[in-house]
């Protein structure tokens, strides 16, 4: 019994110290966030380059035609523009 | 010792309910030691709830009969290795190791995304330390695994025979892993919409964090089927009952979810059918382990039956409630500009296979409700019978099997008639020669059994030739490389889309093992007097003797019977009827040859000696089961390429939010 009640207490003692020692210290700055919008558009950007990566492979490897191919290279390239103008757009005057 | 167990609860109570409050009050005041102390917090309710775990174990090793949940489910004639299943065959014992492993994953996740995913951590806390508060109130004071009896037994009540087996020391714990799991990737869905971040990088946490209890299910549930197989002996090993359907429909669901997920991510859509896939599968894990815990239906597994149906029935409607509230008030950020232009592209693909998906989770949960719903409204129970389910899983199944031939190789957006001819006219025209040359050979018995097959091949060629076209277009682009090492850069620069092709294998060949057993698998019932040879499907079936051994858990009545082929002894098989000695409980013991050649098994199963020296035996032949058994490890093996962390990924994701920081500053 007594032994049951030290190790409760040890371990409810480890416990309050895990959680009490962030707060024993002093308050950090508040970090930056990035901005939400800029980070939508970078991974369009990102997701359409990735793309056009893995449509060559397709392309090459026969899994398209040409005129598919092409289609969608035109598509996602256009894509990629207009994502990178808004981008910019985006930039502090 | 029960002081102990109880306090130890109460403390991981206290810390599961202290984290919503201060990650909430810490993401309000803007204050990062808040929500720092909430997520340590979390490592705190897993120390805790480890006591609690260490407590419980100690007392199963130690037969400490004192307690209950010892007393009701174990004995000292348990054999040693089997003792640890006493931990989770009873509902206590259970809810404790479900609370063991999700705090234990919470403290890892929340450890791990500390700095990643530092915005949403507030709310992924919260939402964590929510679900742990819950298990943690219901371990303490709904269905304590510490509850003591006025009279200690001399002895347990022992542990239900057919637990005593190698796969229910894994099939348990891995089916609560992946349900358990599955809170993570809820957690970060909700934090993601509260904190509205909704870019790439809770995608990422949501994928891979579905990947693991995805995968612990579907190994959980082929040792669950394995166990059957030799456990129970009807020579199957799928019976649609309440608790393998349990499993089986969260897991449809979540399968959903990692094929629309690439939707979104490529093409940016699918966000609130992704979101709301989240959500729904992590209700369907509790509501599974609410039909399985409370007694709502009866089935082999639902052991027994208690109070705490009410309080899941509770926790499900507030879980449900706060998902669709967070959804709908998120609708604006989860809109997508872009929209299907074709129903002959992969996306349409993919919507289609979630589709399926999820209308065969429903169909396998109405066929799970309804025995329940038509005795309520009816007064009567009706039950679902096997027939109900299969005809879903072949009207569902066969489309969505189609579907993973078709989804890697159509393109993106639209496919031209000519491109489409130009994929799968091989693959087509292949499947075309195998249904053909199945129905010459006297397979067309079972019509869903040769579409099936010949959709396997069209699956099977359509990956084969996606891997040598692209190993090819490898060595294209690096003249020079041998075609091992193509490969292996082809796989190694997309993983996640090849180790996606190999799982896809590994279906493949769990379904040729299904149509194999469920549509050619041959069974007779056989009177064996000795001396006598009986002829079986190709076997000769010769009964040597009948013997009757003891053990210190059981008696045992064996046939030893002789098995050839060919004229020719190959084995000697004993299938047995025992009887445990402490539940009186008979059980039989199924004996089984395995065919490697064909990956068929010679399935004997004891049935009784109608007279002295003479058994009846049920003897089956199962074509092609042992593929689900070699699926598993194809599984395995295609998420391990798929998960396996890709330097590249993560320094693009890296970049990317550096630089969208770089210009918060």
């Amino acid at each position: 019994m007594l032994a049951a009640v030290i190790v409760l207490l040890a371990l409810g003692v480890a416990v309050v110290a895990l959680v009490a020692w962030p707060l024993a210290r002093e308050r950090a700055a508040e970090a930056s966030s990035p901005d939400a919008r800029r980070l939508a558009l970078l991974e369009r950007r990102d997701a359409a380059l990735q793309a056009l990566q893995e449509l060559d492979l397709d392309h090459q490897s026969g899994k398209l035609t040409d005129e598919d191919a092409e289609r969608e290279r035109r598509t996602l390239r256009d894509e990629a523009v207009a994502t990178l103008a808004e981008l910019e757009g985006l930039e502090p005057e | 010792m029960e002081l102990l167990g109880r306090g130890a609860l109460l403390l991981a109570l206290f810390a599961a309910v202290y984290a919503p409050i201060a990650a909430i009050a810490g993401a309000r005041r803007h204050d990062l030691r808040l929500v720092t102390s909430a997520r340590r917090a979390l490592a705190g309710c897993f120390a805790c709830v480890a006591v609690a775990s260490a407590v419980l174990v100690t007392a199963i090793v130690r037969h400490d009969f004192r307690f209950a949940t010892v007393a009701g489910h174990s004995s000292r004639e348990v054999p040693e290795p089997y003792l640890i299943s006493s931990f989770w065959s009873s509902q206590e014992g259970s809810l404790l190791l479900w609370l063991f492993v999700l705090s234990g994953l919470s403290a890892l996740v929340t450890y791990q995304h500390r700095r990643r995913s530092r915005e949403l951590m507030p709310y992924l806390v919260a939402f964590l330390g929510g679900a742990c508060a819950f298990f943690a109130f219901a371990t303490s004071f709904v269905a304590s695994p510490f509850e003591t009896v006025a009279q200690v037994p001399r002895d347990g009540a022992g542990l239900v025979p057919s637990l005593q087996n190698p796969y229910m020391l894994t099939h348990p714990p891995l089916l609560y892993l992946g349900y358990v799991g599955f809170t993570i990737p809820f957690a970060f869905a909700m934090a993601a919409l509260v904190s509205g971040r909704t870019d790439g990088r809770w995608l990422q946490a949501v994928r891979r964090w579905t990947l693991v209890p995805w995968l612990a299910l579907a190994v959980g549930m082929l040792l669950g089927a394995k166990w059957a197989y030799e456990e129970i002996g009807w020579g199957g090993f799928w019976g649609w009952d309440p608790v393998e359907n349990a499993a089986l429909i969260p897991w449809l669901t979540a399968t959903a979810f990692l094929h629309s997920v690439i939707v979104q991510e490529k093409k940016g859509m699918l966000k609130v059918w992704n979101v709301s896939l989240v959500a729904l599968t992590y209700v369907l894990c509790i509501v599974g382990t609410f039909l399985t815990r409370s007694g709502f239906t009866s089935s082999i597994h639902t052991f027994v039956v208690s109070s705490v149906g009410w309080w899941f029935i509770g926790y499900i409607a507030i879980v449900a409630t706060v998902a669709i509230v967070v959804i709908v008030r998120n609708l604006d950020q989860l809109r997508s500009p872009h929209r299907i232009d074709s129903l002959v592209s992969r996306e349409a693909t993919f919507l289609f296979n979630n589709l399926l998906f999820v209308a065969l989770a429903f169909a396998i949960l109405w066929g799970v409700l309804f025995p329940s719903i038509s005795d309520a409204l009816a007064g009567h129970r009706v039950a679902t019978q096997s027939p109900y389910y299969d005809f879903f899983a072949v009207v569902l199944g066969l489309p969505l099997l189609l579907l993973a031939g078709v989804g890697p190789v159509v393109a993106w957006r639209r496919a031209s008639l000519r491109g489409v001819v130009q994929a799968f006219r091989w693959p087509f025209l292949s499947a075309l020669a195998a249904a053909a040359a199945l129905v010459v050979l006297g397979f067309a018995s079972s019509v869903p059994g040769v579409v099936a097959i010949s959709l396997c091949l069209f699956v099977a060629i359509t990956i084969g030739l996606e891997l040598a076209r692209g190993t090819a277009a490898r060595r294209a682009l690096a003249p020079g490389t041998s075609w091992p090492a193509a490969l292996a850069q082809l796989v190694g620069r997309n993983r996640r889309r090849y180790g996606g092709y190999v799982v896809h294998l590994a279906v493949v060949l769990g379904i040729l093992a299904i149509v194999g057993t469920s549509a050619y698998a041959t069974s007779r019932t056989i009177v064996l007097a000795p001396g006598k040879t009986v002829q079986f499907h190709g076997y000769g079936l010769r009964l040597r003797g009948i013997e009757s051994p003891i053990t210190r858990s059981y008696i045992s009545t064996e046939a030893v019977i002789d098995v050839s082929q060919g004229g020719h002894r190959i084995d000697t098989l004993r299938p047995s009827a025992r009887t445990y000695l402490d539940s009186g409980e008979p059980t039989k013991q199924i004996a089984i040859r395995p065919l490697l050649r064909t990956g068929e098994d010679l399935y004997l199963v004891f049935d009784g000696s109608p007279r002295p020296g003479v058994v009846t035996i049920k003897a089956f032949v199962n074509p092609l089961v042992n593929l689900l058994w070699l699926s598993a490890i194809v599984l395995v093996l295609g998420f391990a390429i798929a998960i396996w962390p890709d330097p590249r990924l993560a320094a693009r994701l890296a970049r990317r939010t550096n630089e969208a920081f770089a210009r918060a500053r």
